[in-house]
């Protein structure tokens, strides 16, 4: 997890420079044989505008609607990340990597069983619970894959099954993408008022392209990747009416906004994760 | 986006009185065609009846009336009430003001187009009607029989389940149906009641009563009189729902070709200055018993549409003769959530389904995989299982990563339904970016429709009147009890009760609504069909008839949740794979 208060647009910045030193470095003579690469997923989370009270076992932000909100207890599940291989009509865009990704949208060539019956191999299902009290970067998982062109990023929150990684000793998760107890102030008032936020609904999105940058392209016959699906804190009650919604909107909208604010970033990475396809 | 309507046609027996002669020519023709189809049925029981109890040879096929075996006295008698309907047409629709055209007849419906290729005269009519109520006789025949019946040999108990029980109580049941069809469209064209659809009206509840008597006399059938036979049920419960839903088939069908849609009168010149342009309707012998669906379809024009950069959604509606089509790009009205990793993208969709939707013979499996309907958004609607992944063929409500509407997206960006919530799909979920938050409607409430089967039957949401009045709604329930399900974790409240290759879901146990943790796995093969008596189990294929004695479908909270299978019989538009049939394989 990165710096508390620290800007992820700082981050990004860090980031991005160290990509570009990476992909623009000088590159050895195309191999013979194109070859396996491996992309690693991790988690992370951003404080923002969110501040730790002063014993840790809590945090609070106020909300884009001007809710004073403590969380005192959270879990989120993350069911799956996964890189969406490119459509086949596109063209392909020769950008090595890039930085903050924000959400968008075009046809994909994916993979969700239906009448392809075929798992996508990038895809993993770290099924992890995470505690909102306590955020923490964590690795998710690593895929290799055959040489392949990917142009998209899948990150889902799902429900928890029984085998889930990180399942709490306090409450019962399975079945469960967020929970969240805490309190809020209303703006104005001075009144605290208890909430909770249960929800087992699923809620996703795909990450293709960056303002600044026309799109994913990550070929994995020529590099490895590191992929950090990082969320927001300081802006996970945006648009929260607590006063005003029933408990399933409350928890739909939490959930939009955690998705809303995720950033993507993926950097590419070099020789040192090859695997050799063809022995 | 527009909510095009390119023919509106009235509804069949429409509601204005027309002019006397028009309705007493109508009426002599329903009697007649009543007359004859009753006829048709008995004779053909009766050469039934003799052929179970040995009396004529087993190799006759008594629902084949050109069939030699066939007893002469019956044929005899079936003409004779056949010619009461061709002799006497002509003097029964004399009026110049009755043209065969003028009251809805210009075609002859499938098969007996053959016979009566053009329709110019009264004479037309009959020989087509006459033709027709054989078919159907046949069919209802075929339902209540089967394909040669096994032997008794005397008078056994299955052979009287099968004559008097089944055979007989039904075509009681078929003629009082048809009678209160008649009666009621002969007052409403005179004038004498307002609009009603006679087709399922019950004026004097002589049908709901008839209805009882059929299923009392089957309820005396034993599953063991009925395994020895070959009708349309091996029981008793799912007898008196398929007798019957033959025997409505036969009464509505036959309605539709007695009453077809009359041309809409052109307007008189007034004092108005500007006339609404007269629509020409192509009236038929083919049935037409309910009007374009399109009113049932949402206007999506005015939906927030899926979001930013997502085209917004478009949908259209057309009938022709005996043909809905539904126009759609396939975007939801609503905020696209991304629970796969397949892209939303337009498509081009051009469902089509039957405009008359008739029971068929026997019913057919939905496809494994691909579209079996629509939805009155136009997206489209799939089974309850997923492909081989991530489960193989799970239940995609209970294993799968739906969205909140019940739907999400497959390879080619296509987003579809597993199941369906009646909040997503009424006129105020147009309203809204987000109507997963809308409160449910209130359980006091009969659901709408909310999607079309490929076979044409209407699917609702899961509450109905439990009378013609409504004075109650009951919720409906699947048929399908799961079977599979983990020991001791009936009424389980999540899946922590449940080992890893099971998930808590609601299923129906016995006949009650509960949880229990299923299995991943092949939701066909987790889940058998039990026919229950009452009226608040739907069949196998996830329908019943209403009270206003029409068949239809309800979407449930259980598997299979939209269709266990069609009544009816289904276009192609696209479902593919093996089919379910109960199993995966």
């Amino acid at each position: 997890m990165e710096e508390r208060g620290l800007a992820p647009a700082g981050v990004a910045v860090c980031v991005l420079v160290t990509v570009l030193a990476g992909a623009c470095g000088p590159r050895p003579a195309a191999p013979a044989l194109r070859t396996a690469h491996r992309v690693e997923y991790r988690l992370d989370w951003v404080w923002e505008r969110a501040t730790a009270t002063s014993d840790g076992a809590a945090w609070e932000v106020v909300n884009d609607l001007g809710y004073r909100v403590r969380v005192t207890r959270g879990y989120v599940v993350s069911y799956s990340m996964e890189l969406v291989e490119c459509p086949k009509e596109r063209t392909p865009i020769s950008v090595g990597s890039l930085g903050r990704l924000p959400r968008s949208i075009f046809e994909s060539t994916a993979f969700a069983g239906h009448a392809s019956g075929t798992p996508n191999p990038a895809a993993i299902h770290p099924m992890q619970v995470e505690s909102l009290t306590a955020p923490r970067a964590r690795d998710a998982g690593t895929a290799t894959l055959a040489p392949q062109t990917y142009c998209q990023l899948h990150y889902l929150v799902g429900r928890a099954s029984r085998d889930a990684a990180g399942l709490p000793p306090d409450l019962d998760m399975v079945d469960t993408s967020l929970h969240i107890d805490g309190t809020y102030v209303a703006p104005g008032a001075s009144t605290t008022v208890p909430f909770v936020i249960h929800t087992a609904a699923a809620y996703g999105a795909l990450f293709d392209h960056a303002a600044h940058m026309p799109a994913i392209r990550v070929d994995t016959g020529s590099n490895g990747a590191r992929v950090v699906v990082r969320r927001h804190l300081g802006s996970i009650f945006d648009g929260v009416d607590f006063a005003q919604m029933r408990p399933p909107v409350m928890a739909s909208q939490t959930l939009k906004a955690l998705i809303d604010h995720v950033d993507v970033q993926i950097d590419l990475v070099s020789e040192d994760h090859r695997e050799t396809l063809h022995q | 986006m527009a909510l095009a309507v390119l023919l509106a046609v009235p509804v069949s027996g429409s509601a204005q009185s027309i002019g006397s002669s028009d309705a007493n020519c109508r009426n002599f023709i329903a009697k007649k065609v009543r007359t004859l189809t009753a006829t048709v049925l008995l004779e053909k029981i009766r050469c039934e009846d003799k052929r179970l109890r040995g009396v004529i040879a087993a190799a006759v096929d008594c629902n084949d009336l050109g069939n030699a075996g066939f007893p002469a006295s019956s044929t005899t008698k079936i003409a004779t009430a056949a010619s009461r309907l061709t002799s006497k047409i002509g003097t029964n629709c004399a009026s110049p003001a009755s043209s065969p055209a003028g009251n809805g007849y210009t075609t002859c419906a499938s098969p007996c187009d053959a016979t009566v290729p053009a329709i110019s005269t009264y004479t037309d009519v009959a020989n087509c009607l006459v033709c027709l109520a054989k078919e159907q006789a046949r069919a209802d025949v075929q339902t209540a029989y089967g394909n040669s019946p096994p032997v008794q040999g005397g008078k056994t108990d299955a052979w009287r389940c099968q004559d008097s029980r089944v055979g007989r109580a039904q075509r009681t049941y078929a003629k009082a149906k048809m009678k209160q069809q008649q009666t009621c469209q002969y007052k409403e064209d005179r004038g004498k009641i307002g609009s009603v659809a006679c087709a399922s009206a019950d004026l004097t509840g002589a049908v709901a009563r008839a209805a009882q008597t059929l299923s009392t006399k089957i309820n005396k059938c034993t599953d063991t009189d009925l395994a020895a036979l070959t009708s349309c049920s091996t029981t008793v419960a799912a007898e008196q729902t398929c007798a019957k839903t033959a025997a409505d088939a036969l009464a509505d069908t036959l309605f539709g070709y007695v009453y077809p849609d009359r041309p809409t009168p052109t307007p008189t010149a007034t004092a108005t200055l500007t006339r609404t342009p007269t629509q020409t309707p192509t009236p038929s012998l083919t049935p037409t018993t309910g009007p374009c669906p399109s009113s049932s379809f949402l206007n999506v024009s005015s939906a927030p549409g899926a979001g930013a950069g997502y085209p917004a959604p478009t949908l259209s509606v057309t009938c022709s003769g005996s043909t809905v089509t539904v126009h759609s790009n396939g975007i939801p009205t609503y905020t696209f959530v991304a629970t796969t990793p397949n892209g939303l993208a337009a498509q081009n969709y051009n469902f089509t389904f039957p405009r008359a939707p008739a029971v068929a013979a026997s019913t057919t499996n939905i496809p494994l995989l691909g579209s079996i309907g629509v939805a009155v958004n136009g997206l489209p609607l799939f089974g309850p299982n997923e492909a081989t992944t991530p489960d193989y063929y799970g239940d995609a409500v209970a294993n799968a990563l739906l969205d909140q509407c019940m739907g999400h997206t497959g390879p080619g960006g296509t987003y579809h339904y597993h199941a369906l919530l009646v909040k997503c799909l009424i006129a105020s979920a147009l309203g809204t970016s987000t109507p997963w938050n809308d409160p449910d409607p209130p359980s006091t409430e009969a659901s709408p429709i909310i999607a079309y089967a490929f076979d044409g039957f209407p699917i609702y949401g899961p509450y109905e009147c439990t009378d013609g009045s409504c004075t109650q709604v009951q919720e409906l329930f699947s048929g399908w009890d799961q079977t599979t399900y983990q020991a001791g974790t009936t009424g389980c409240a999540s899946s922590s009760l449940c080992d890893t290759t099971h998930v808590c879901t609601d299923v129906m146990i016995n006949g009650a609504q509960t949880t229990a943790c299923v299995p991943k796995t092949c939701a066909w093969s987790n889940s058998d069909y039990v026919a229950r008596a009452g009226t608040q189990y739907l069949d196998q294929c996830n329908g019943h008839v209403g009270p206003n004695g029409d068949y239809h479908y309800h979407a449930t909270a259980t598997f299979p949740y939209l269709l266990g299978c069609y009544r009816g019989t289904p276009t192609n538009n696209g479902g593919n794979g093996t089919p379910p049939g109960g199993t995966c394989s």
